[in-house]
């Protein structure tokens, strides 16, 4: 009940006329920007995030969330019309959405994928209004040193589910943690890492290597390793409306979605791969007409695209509650919380309630601006896929070095871009992934800070790490999440052998 | 032809060991303020640095035992074998030009020019088309920003005719 008049609360400040509009804005950039192909919701969201500053935080916020959920919706497009998922989110709806595409039925596809988005993310949001609080209640009990094991595993477990290489995923996260630590530290003052320069000693900005992360190694990569082969996009053809019969045969995948899709999301379990694949499965198996699944079938659009949204507002709840991003998109929010003086963790909630009810009303409605505006404008999005590609890499790069430098005005931080897109570039070339790096560079100094605080209250004795119940607890979890893979490679290898 | 292939991923396994070195260096040479207590700023970078050397080194052992990583597919066609260093100079060089550029000509300038050069070396083969679309470009993101966002953008030469 508590939770629910606080929303209500929540909605009262979030609903004015100039807050939809700033709404309405970020809905149409974040779609625009999604839409592009390459550029992931992460990507979107951090190159779009300097648009925000300049804007009070509850438009902030508002447009934010807005923006969100647009360059989810528009990387979906993507999927469908030109079977290039922008993230691994929308593999799946790349897989079965394009078949649905080629067989005339994009309009169908487009109207599943976004109808299952709306509800999947309302669900979703409904929860996360009902148990972060409650997490967050409990979060206080929780003592330095369990954050430091949850920040364990959590690494660890975006380190090993991403990629196909355990042991690249924790190079990707080492470097991360290093970058992390450039700069002054905020506890004693030393300095670290700086090499002399006084620019380094703030440290280096997060959404600086984000952007350059993504965008500038992108460019130089598809520049030096692909081939200039052209693409097929789809003609749209007619309105993005469902038959009845299509709708029939989608809500039931859109609640299993939902459902396998929101605890995936709460527990760090390496992002939206998981939960689209296990929607598709799951949908796959259920299905009368198996058969049809590779050659378009529509549950495995609306089951997966569902999933993928509800994981995306499960993440919400770990990071709000307990301040712990647990994908790149994850990691991309916390950032930009921060860039709007609120800290997510267990003292939000008391400290600025006002806040975090504004940001879930938030997302409510960028939620559904996005469902009145994409299904008529989708013809529009549509066309933005015809962008020929030297000019799409143009606009990218030339986006991402003004977001590097209108951060601080500073050229130091162009210089430290570059470098990061040659990292983007080395491991894109050597099957590295991404996403733990961002994780440690943000989780890094957060976890240093908790086993700090636990060793200076023990006195340095470091037993005091897996002192409480709680921490043994995570220890054998994290334990399991390091063994698990490596046992189940050992017997697929014993398998082959006979 | 696997030797050769293995060149380029024992220089990004060593250079992983070089930033842990790096970390490890500065780290013991790292000035701790007095006052910093029993758990200073050191114990973290050293665990980081340590954590970095041991995936180095097991990165190594993958290599040599024929492990090697697949570069990741794109969304822009297939991926080639062999890495095409001319268009990658190409848009690399055009990168570097924009930091040399932003404040001494202006964001105008700065971003025409790296916008030029990238789609050029993507292949853009109408040079005047190319050019007369990354001005405009410019123009509309610097107006758009700077008087439109409050965001402000260094003139640069250009700032005379304001």
């Amino acid at each position: 009940m508590n939770s629910f008049n606080s929303l209500m609360e929540g909605f009262a400040s979030a609903l004015t006329l100039n807050n939809l509009l700033f709404g309405l804005l970020g809905t149409i950039l974040g779609t625009l920007v999604g839409v592009l192909p390459g550029i992931g919701p992460a990507l979107a969201i951090a190159l779009l995030l300097p648009i925000t500053y300049s804007v009070s935080p509850a438009s902030a916020l508002i447009m934010f969330a807005a923006i969100y959920y647009g360059a989810m919706y528009g990387g979906s497009t993507t999927s469908i019309l030109l079977n290039t998922p922008g993230e691994s989110g929308s593999v799946i709806t790349a897989l079965e959405g394009h078949q649905m595409a080629k067989r005339g039925r994009a309009g169908s596809a487009l109207a599943t994928a976004a109808i299952g988005s709306f509800i999947a993310g309302t669900i979703a949001t409904l929860i996360l209004a009902f148990t972060a609080p409650s997490l967050a209640e409990w979060a206080f009990k929780v003592t330095a040193a369990d954050f430091f094991a949850l920040m364990l595993i959590a690494f660890t477990t975006v380190g090993t589910l991403l990629g196909n290489s355990m042991l690249r995923g924790m190079a990707s996260l080492g470097v991360g943690l290093v970058i992390g630590l450039v700069g002054s530290d905020l506890q004693s003052g030393a300095v670290r890492l700086t090499f002399g320069s006084l620019q380094a000693i703030d440290g280096i900005e997060t959404v600086t290597v984000i952007v350059s992360l993504f965008a500038l190694g992108e460019a130089l990569y598809i520049a030096g390793r692909a081939k200039a082969t052209g693409w097929s996009i789809i003609p749209m053809k007619g309105k993005a409306i469902m038959t009845r019969q299509d709708l029939k045969r989608s809500w039931r995948p859109w609640l299993r979605g939902t459902a396998i899709g929101f605890p995936l999301g709460v527990i760090p379990a390496g992002g939206s791969e998981v939960p689209t694949f296990l929607s598709y499965a799951a949908e796959k198996s259920l299905s009368k007409n198996k058969d049809e699944f590779g050659k378009g079938a529509i549950e495995g659009v609306a089951g997966p695209e569902a999933a993928n949204n509800a994981n995306a507002a499960g993440a919400l709840v770990p990071l709000l509650a307990l301040g712990l991003p647990t994908s790149a998109t994850a990691a991309v929010i916390l950032v930009a919380l921060q860039t709007y003086n609120i800290q997510p963790g267990p003292l939000l909630f008391t400290t600025n309630p006002e806040i975090v009810w504004t940001l879930i009303a938030s997302l409510f409605i960028g939620n559904t601006l996005l469902l009145l505006l994409n299904l008529p404008l989708v013809r529009v999005w549509a066309k933005l896929l015809n962008i020929p590609r030297p000019y799409l890499f143009s606009g990218i790069t030339a986006f991402a070095l003004m977001g590097a430098y209108v951060a601080n005005n500073a050229i130091f931080d162009l210089w430290i871009a570059l470098g990061v897109g040659v990292i983007g570039f080395a491991f894109r070339r050597f099957g590295v992934p991404i996403t733990p790096l961002i994780i440690g560079l943000i989780l890094g100094p957060m976890a240093e800070l908790q086993m700090r605080r636990s060793l200076q209250i023990s006195g340095g004795e470091f037993s005091a790490l897996y002192a409480t119940s709680m921490s043994k607890i995570l220890y054998v979890i994290l334990f399991l999440v390091i063994i698990g893979p490596l046992v189940w490679n050992f017997k697929k290898k014993l398998a082959l052998k006979k | 032809m696997k030797s050769k292939k293995i060149g380029g991923e024992l220089a990004f396994a060593g250079s992983l060991l070089i930033l842990g070195l790096v970390v490890l260096y500065d780290t013991s040479k790292m000035l701790v303020p007095p006052g910093s207590g029993t758990v200073g700023p050191q114990i973290f970078p050293y665990l980081v640095s340590g954590f970095v050397i041991f995936i180095s080194l097991g990165l190594f052992l993958q290599i040599f035992r024929g492990n090697l990583g697949t570069p990741e597919g794109t969304e822009f066609g297939e991926v080639v074998e062999k890495t095409d260093f001319k268009s990658l100079a190409m848009v690399a060089g055009s990168m570097l030009t924009y930091p040399l550029l932003i404040e001494r000509a202006g964001f105008i300038i700065a971003t025409s020019v790296a916008f030029f050069g990238v789609a050029f070396a993507y292949g853009a083969k109408n040079l005047l088309k190319n050019l007369v679309i990354s001005v405009i470009f410019s123009l509309i993101v610097y107006f758009t920003f700077s008087k439109g966002l409050n965001v402000g953008l260094p003139a640069g030469i250009l700032g005379i005719f304001e």
